[in-house]
């Protein structure tokens, strides 16, 4: 037997390297402390060159909190309340794995498969542990299950990349040392500072602007990314974006700026969009003038950005998904694109391909390997959708994400393709974390819905389940990590504690369930014994025979089936120890490289073949709100809605940085670092007499949450912003006093898909003066 | 060899990634107490601002002014590198630092957070018990800066302050309290302090003061500090407000005055004399000429009279004109039998200063009884000493008229004396028996009001002081703010100091386009605070004072009070209880010290991660920041890598401990 080679010191301290597994962007290597099956300390990553090391966040320096939490769930609970009323009783996994396969016999039999809903989110991203993978082979092996279509965090983006760069095109980032070759960031409704868009982010944009790149920030907030690396901090109106984008290709087009021979040479339909632009298409011309009053941003500074940019070569305009999670969804990015296009930024060293996504196709996140869970059976295999980029056709038997609650309340009666009579949320707070959390809430209270959550907190969506398991967290496992977007290295979790309480892991629970109802060659040992059948893997079988314990056998065979971890990999067990392995780049990846250079060979997989500036399939669809071009079309909730009146602001909500969403709400060493406040502008905060630390109501429609004020000029007059993952904590009187920023939002999809979580109009008033 | 850090707040971001490491690495836990804090500041007002954040933990000061006050040595630094580290054993365990009652407080019993008595009596908060705490170890110039830290006044207020901390001093219920005024008076006089380097303005708004008395010259001192440019016109030939207008040279001889204002000026604040500003359009007038704030701190001093017959008559005079015209060097014609009219200070300044200007029979005549009198009790003492005669308890009918000339002053006997809400006396006479007090001088000292009538931007109260929101402490005008006796009322030079204090803060505000409307946290007062002192407690005596003499000091205006020697003021500032505790923290000028809250809260600071240092790692706080800001090493190694130390901002408390923090600032 192999044993990995312990590093024990005098006291009795064990150094486990690790990485954690959170929906932050990062995987960032960790040295867990360990004495006596104890976490006691945690450091960071220690190569030797501190440049490139790979520096934790506050985050996962706070993880001692997060594992050793007294709110930890540490024992099966069932429902012992009206739901939601948080209360429960103690269990047996006996008892807890009884009642779970009674309800899916019955209500299979009942109402059959598709009366399950089962939905996974980004709460644990490994290789073996996927909670999302193992439940879906379990209900697969059942005959399956109903779900969602769409990713609450990147569909506008997604869409606005795939429109423009063909199918399946997500890796349109550059990497991250590339900014060492650029003259000017555009950070456009990112804040990088905050949400970890691949850890040293932050890292590489102050030493590009140490290098001297000019950095500006366009933002409805001065972001603390812009109180870093900002040279110029624009203010925008939120949901504008694309107006001001416009009138930037307004003014590059009068002023013969734009790179024609690009243009020419790589896209399609350009003059469609110039068309748009000069005013020709519907007679008015999108100039900067045009575009203040929408935006908020001086004419002259559009201009002058305008210029800037087209004259500044190489030039980095980075936009993001959070704009984009919107009701115009993905325009924004659209729009960011054909810029960069007009510019010829794509493809270059110092440039960027824009989309939104930041993604290289190194140690990605998308390409991780997993266990594959088998064949959905619950519906019928429809028409094949590859090269089809439209949302509507993915609703026929899914329902979108950000509807997810409405479906479940509303079911076929409510236009959606079935009826929820079981539901199963795995790895995901969707209560908390999708629009509209007291619908989500009432969904979710429906006295014959039966609910299943396996989970580490009683978090908001647990509290209503009728059922929740404790499950591990990942100090107690051994898994293959990888970062999105930007790395790029590979992680390695190695298990540091033994299973808290009766905490199992979620692999574990499915297993047991599939022996209780049957399932043949369900288990890990069972199913590994098919695999090595496979010729390919086959070889692999006399490696693994040399160990004992199953999961090691898994991450061994996993890393094998891992194309990139193959072919990068050499020694695993290297790897292994040093919980990481980085992928040297000989050179900086630099998106659509290939493509542009040598175009001929490498067209876009797009059906023109070229950047979509104008996307015909879009255009086949006739839909006035979802155009082919990138235009700025106002939606509903924005400042000239009508319900402005009653509802004067915009809410934006934001990733926070002392959580990763709803995940670590509980730490106290977060939350007293960085509170959960609300923004408000002066402007906006006299008037009502609102005053730093007041506790505020923001309501709409929807519901009402409240919260303490910050009353910063760092926000733009007329919005305000709550950071998301707070937990929905409703009072007597309906009024959210965790201040979930989804108890505001709406429970609405763009047409490219997106959840459009950031627009949404609110009022706010005192609620009482003094902390 | 001295080690210490490297911040480059260019690259920070705020993060709290340092903060977390260290709280985890050191076992911290939850609650506000961090080894590492990070400051945040927002400046400039939308969308032109300008924000950063700033780490402060401990500065492994090279003289650690926390080790010279701790009563039970629990701070120390290590020779070998220069970490100052904390003896968790001997912190608050032979001597018990902190009497104030936990179960006494419930509640609102916080360790570190609460202040003591005298500390909440004084209007601008003094760090009372580590400036005395700081006289005791003889580090006088450290208790000096401790003190400059706050206010700019210390050789006034060392002599002539009301001292309200004084009057809730725990050590009354032992002996007497401690003398903390003259303990300040003591270190201003025995420092002998080079003046200080004019400060930089970073701020590019310029602010214009009406008026030099202490409101006027507090909110200078602070605005400069902050980094404005600071002019202050004052009508008058002199600067200092009533204290060169209206206190005489006797109690605050005028070179010490000047000690204090020529340290203003030395930082750079202009002052304009003899240029009396128009209360109406020269207002405005200012901010067009592009001042960005203009604060009214004129003062209160027209002189009240009585109405009744003979006030205008020839020999009545009134406490401030009289006052004035003595102190800037003006002829006054006295008679010999001088009678006062009014009980407080002013009266007892006009009573000793007609005195000495060779009054022979002077008396002070007053609605309350003499233990009731609004004056200090060490002036009347003093004036009995000097031969003055205290009338007490009349009300007064009329002045007395002898061919146009003042005979006398008619009185009625009074048991007591009640204010109604508009300043109006009532009063429970004794009977109609109406007697006379002989007099050819008569002196009101009944009080003053702003020199200043109703116009387009100035209103007037039924008071007579001028009014502004009382939160934003701004006049109707935008931009025009107000501070001092002119908005509260008379009050005294320390009040007028906390005024002048808050109004910078505002004004401040202001030109940041940040809000002015801020909530305060409650309050608690002094007299709440309770203090458990130990029954072993010794009496010891209050140094008392040493006086010129009576008959050395009524024909001349030398100093009256001689001040301490250093050997008195050393057992003097011993007497001191040390009721709040956290001396420490109180002195260090980056507040690293931390306490939690638990019984028995041991200080906690940065111990520049020492079970690291002692194995070659660099301090976790260090390696946790992502933003790569910080870096630590020794000073030689730090200052080659990254050029010489600078001063952080914002610290501006000149302690002569040399900070071990290389900062490279952010800018505008
Ligand atoms: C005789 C006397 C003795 C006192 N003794 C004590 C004491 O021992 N302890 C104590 O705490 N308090 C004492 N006080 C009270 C104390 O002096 C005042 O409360 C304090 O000085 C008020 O400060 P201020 O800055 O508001 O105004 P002031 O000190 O009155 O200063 C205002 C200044 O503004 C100037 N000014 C007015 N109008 C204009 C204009 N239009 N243009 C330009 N300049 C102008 C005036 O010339 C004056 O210099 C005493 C007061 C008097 C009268
Ligand atoms: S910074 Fe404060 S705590 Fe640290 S050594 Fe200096 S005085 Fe003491
Ligand atoms: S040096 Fe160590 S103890 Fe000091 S602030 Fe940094 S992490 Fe905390
Ligand atoms: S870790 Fe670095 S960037 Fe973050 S707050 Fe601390 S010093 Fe600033």
């Amino acid at each position: 037997m192999v044993n990995q080679e312990e590093n024990i010191n005098d006291e009795g301290v064990k150094i486990i390297r690790t990485t954690s597994a959170f929906d932050c962007g990062g995987r960032c290597p960790l040295r867990f402390h360990v004495k006596d099956g104890k976490v006691i300390r945690v450091e960071g990553d220690d190569s030797a060159d501190s440049d490139n090391q790979l520096r934790a966040c506050l985050r996962c320096r706070s993880i001692r909190q997060y594992i050793y939490h007294p709110e930890r769930l540490r024992y099966p609970l069932k429902r012992a309340g009206p739901k939601g009323s948080g209360k429960f009783e103690r269990i047996t996994w006996d008892e807890a794995y009884d009642i779970i396969v009674e309800k899916l016999k019955e209500t299979i039999e009942k109402y059959g498969n598709q009366s399950i809903l089962y939905i996974t989110g980004g709460g644990y991203f490994g290789a073996l542990h996927g909670a999302g993978v193992a439940y879906a082979r379990l209900l697969n092996s059942l005959g399956g299950y109903s779900t969602s279509y769409g990713n609450i965090s990147s569909q506008g983006a997604i869409f606005g990349t795939q429109a423009s760069y063909g199918f399946g095109q997500i890796f349109v980032g550059n990497s991250r040392e590339d900014w060492m070759n650029t003259k000017l960031i555009i950070c456009w409704g990112w804040d990088p500072a905050r949400q970890i868009s691949g850890t040293n982010t932050l890292w590489w944009l102050i030493k590009a602007k140490e290098n001297g790149a000019k950095v500006i920030v366009i933002d409805p907030r001065y972001s603390d990314t812009a109180l870093v690396a900002a040279d110029q901090w624009i203010p925008i109106i939120p949901g504008t974006d694309t107006a001001m984008m416009v009138a930037m290709a307004n003014v590059i087009l009068r002023e013969n700026l734009q790179d024609q021979e690009f243009l020419d040479k790589y896209t399609h339909g350009f003059d469609k969009y110039k068309a748009y632009v000069l005013g020709d298409e519907d007679g008015i011309p999108k100039t900067p003038e045009w575009a203040e009053k929408i935006c908020g941003v001086p004419s002259s500074t559009i201009e002058n950005l305008a210029r800037e940019y087209a004259n500044t070569k190489p030039a980095a305009l980075e936009d993001c998904q959070g704009p984009a999670r919107s009701a115009m969804g993905g325009q924004y990015n659209r729009g960011a694109i054909t810029l960069s296009a007009m510019t010829g930024n794509i493809g270059k060293p110092g440039g960027s391909a824009c989309g939104g996504l930041h993604g290289i196709p190194y140690g990605h996140m998308f390409r991780g390997i997993m266990i594959p869970p088998g064949r959905n059976t619950a519906w019928p295999k429809g028409k094949s959708l590859r090269g089809n980029i439209n949302p509507r056709d993915r609703l026929d038997t899914r329902v979108h994400v950000n509807k997810i609650f409405d479906a479940i309340l509303n079911g076929k009666s409510g236009g959606y393709p079935f009826d929820v009579k079981f539901a199963w949320f795995a790895v995901c707070d969707f209560v908390n974390q999708i629009g509209n959390a007291n619908k989500s809430a009432k969904a979710m209270s429906r006295e014959d819905l039966f609910t299943v959550v396996p989970e580490l907190w009683l978090t908001p969506t647990a509290q209503y389940a009728d059922i929740v398991l404790p499950v591990t967290g990942f100090s107690a496992r051994s898994d293959l990590t990888r970062p999105w977007p930007s790395g790029p290295y590979f992680g390695h979790m190695n298990k540091a504690i033994e299973p808290m309480g009766e905490c199992k892991d979620d692999i574990q629970i499915a297993e047991e369930l599939a022996e209780r109802l049957g399932i043949k060659n369900f288990k890990r040992e069972e199913l590994i014994e098919q695999y090595l059948k496979n010729p390919q893997l086959a070889p692999v079988k006399g490696i693994l025979d040399k160990y004992d314990d199953i999961n090691d056998k898994w991450l061994r065979l996993l890393a094998v089936m891992g194309q990139d971890v193959r072919e990068n990999i050499e020694d695993y067990d290297k790897y292994k120890k040093e919980g990481l392995h980085r992928i040297e780049l000989k050179e900086p990846y630099v998106a659509f490289k290939k493509n542009i250079d040598d175009f001929e060979k490498n067209p876009f997989p797009t059906p023109s073949g070229k950047i979509e500036i104008y996307s015909d399939q879009v255009a086949s669809w006739n839909n006035p709100i979802c155009p082919p071009i990138a235009k700025y079309i106002p939606t509903w909730e924005n400042r000239d809605d009508p319900l402005a009146e009653k509802y004067p602001l915009q809410l934006i909500s934001p990733h926070p940085r002392q959580r990763v969403h709803s995940e670590l709400y509980k730490i106290e060493w977060l939350m007293e670092a960085i509170p959960h406040r609300m923004w408000i502008n002066p402007a906006d905060a006299e008037p009502r007499d609102i005053r730093n630390g007041d506790m505020c109501l923001v309501s709409n429609d929807r519901g009402t949450v409240a919260i303490e004020a910050f009353v910063t000029r760092r926000i733009i007059p007329g919005v305000v912003c709550i950071y998301e993952g707070a937990w929905y904590n409703p009072d007597e009187n309906g009024i959210d006093r965790g201040a979930c920023a989804n108890t505001l939002t709406k429970d609405a999809m763009s047409e490219g898909g997106a959840a459009a979580l950031k627009t949404c109009l609110v009022q706010v008033i005192l609620e009482k003066g003094g902390a | 060899m001295q080690v210490g850090f490297y911040f480059d707040q260019t690259r920070c971001a705020g993060c709290n990634a340092c903060r977390v490491a260290c709280k985890d690495w050191h076992d911290q836990p939850s609650g506000s107490a961090s080894w590492m804090r990070i400051n945040y500041q927002e400046e400039g007002p939308f969308p032109n601002i300008f924000a950063s954040y700033l780490i402060s933990n401990c500065y492994h000061c090279e003289e650690p002014v926390c080790a010279f006050v701790c009563p039970n040595e629990a701070i120390s630094k290590r020779e070998e590198d220069g970490i100052v580290v904390v003896d968790k054993d001997k912190c608050r365990e032979e001597v018990p630092c902190g009497l104030i009652s936990k179960e006494k407080m419930g509640a609102s019993y916080s360790y570190g957070e609460l202040q003591a008595p005298c500390q909440i009596a004084c209007p601008v908060h003094l760090h009372i018990p580590a400036y005395t705490a700081l006289i005791a170890k003889g580090k006088f110039k450290e208790s000096l800066d401790l003190i400059r830290q706050r206010m700019p006044l210390p050789s006034v207020c060392g002599r002539v302050c009301l001292h309200p901390c004084e009057e809730v001093c725990a050590r009354k219920d032992v002996d007497q309290a401690i003398a903390i005024e003259a303990l300040k008076g003591f270190v201003a006089d025995n420092v002998s302090e080079e003046p200080p380097k004019r400060l930089l303005q970073t701020q590019s708004e310029k602010v214009a003061i009406i008026g030099s008395g202490p409101a006027g010259l507090a909110a200078a001192y602070d605005l400069i500090r902050m980094g404005y440019g600071v002019t202050i016109f004052e009508a008058s030939s002199r600067a200092g407000g009533m204290l060169v207008a209206g206190i005489p040279e006797y109690r605050l001889p005028r070179d010490v005055l000047n000690r204090d204002i020529d340290y203003i000026k030395a930082l750079g604040v202009e002052i304009k004399t003899n240029t009396l500003i128009d209360l109406n359009q020269g207002l405005e007038d200012l901010l067009k000429q592009g001042y960005g704030a203009v604060l009214v701190a004129i003062g209160a001093h027209k002189g009240k009279r009585l109405g009744i017959p003979g006030a205008d008559l020839d020999g009545v005079l009134v406490g401030t004109s009289f006052m004035r015209d003595v102190n800037l060097g003006k002829e006054v014609k006295l008679g010999n039998k001088v009678l006062i009219i009014g009980g407080g200070n002013v009266a007892m300044d006009c009573a000793r200063t007609a005195r000495r200007l060779g009054a022979t029979e002077v008396g002070v005549s007053c609605l309350e009884c003499c233990d009731d009198m609004p004056a200090d009790i060490l002036e009347v003492d003093q004036a009995r000493e000097e031969g003055i005669q205290i009338y007490d308890s009349r009300s007064f009918t009329k002045i007395l008229n002898n061919n146009g000339k003042v005979a006398g002053v008619g009185c009625l006997e009074i048991t007591g004396c009640t204010f109604d809400d508009d300043g109006e006396a009532h009063f429970d006479v004794v009977s109609d028996e109406e007697h006379t007090l002989e007099a050819d001088t008569v002196i009101f000292a009944i009080g003053q009001v702003p020199e200043v009538s109703n116009s387009s931007i100035i209103k007037i109260s039924k008071r007579g002081t001028i009014t502004a929101d009382s939160e934003t402490l701004m006049l109707g005008t935008k931009g025009l703010f107000v501070a001092g006796d002119c908005f509260s009322g008379i009050a005294s030079i320390i009040d007028a100091i906390a005024s002048g204090q808050k109004t910078a803060s505002k004004i401040h505000r202001y030109l940041q386009g940040d809000v002015l409307r801020v909530r305060s946290s409650p309050e608690i007062a002094a007299t709440e605070i309770i203090i458990d002192i130990p029954p072993e407690t010794e009496k010891k005596e209050r140094q008392s004072m040493p006086l010129l003499s009576a008959s050395e000091r009524v024909s001349n205006f030398k100093e009256v009070t001689l001040g301490f020697s250093e050997e008195a003021a050393i057992t003097e500032a011993e007497r001191c209880l040390n009721c709040a505790g956290h001396l420490c923290k109180d002195v260090c000028p980056y507040s690293a010290p931390q306490f939690v809250e638990e019984e028995k809260a041991r200080m906690q600071k940065c111990n520049y991660c020492v079970d690291r240092f002692d194995i070659g790692k660099q301090p976790i706080c260090v390696e946790a920041c992502y933003a790569r800001a910080l870096d630590s090493g020794t000073l030689e190694e730090l200052k080659s890598k990254y050029g010489d130390i600078q001063e952080s901002p914002g610290f501006s408390y000149s302690i002569s401990a040399k900070p071990a923090i290389l900062f490279k600032p952010k800018k505008k």
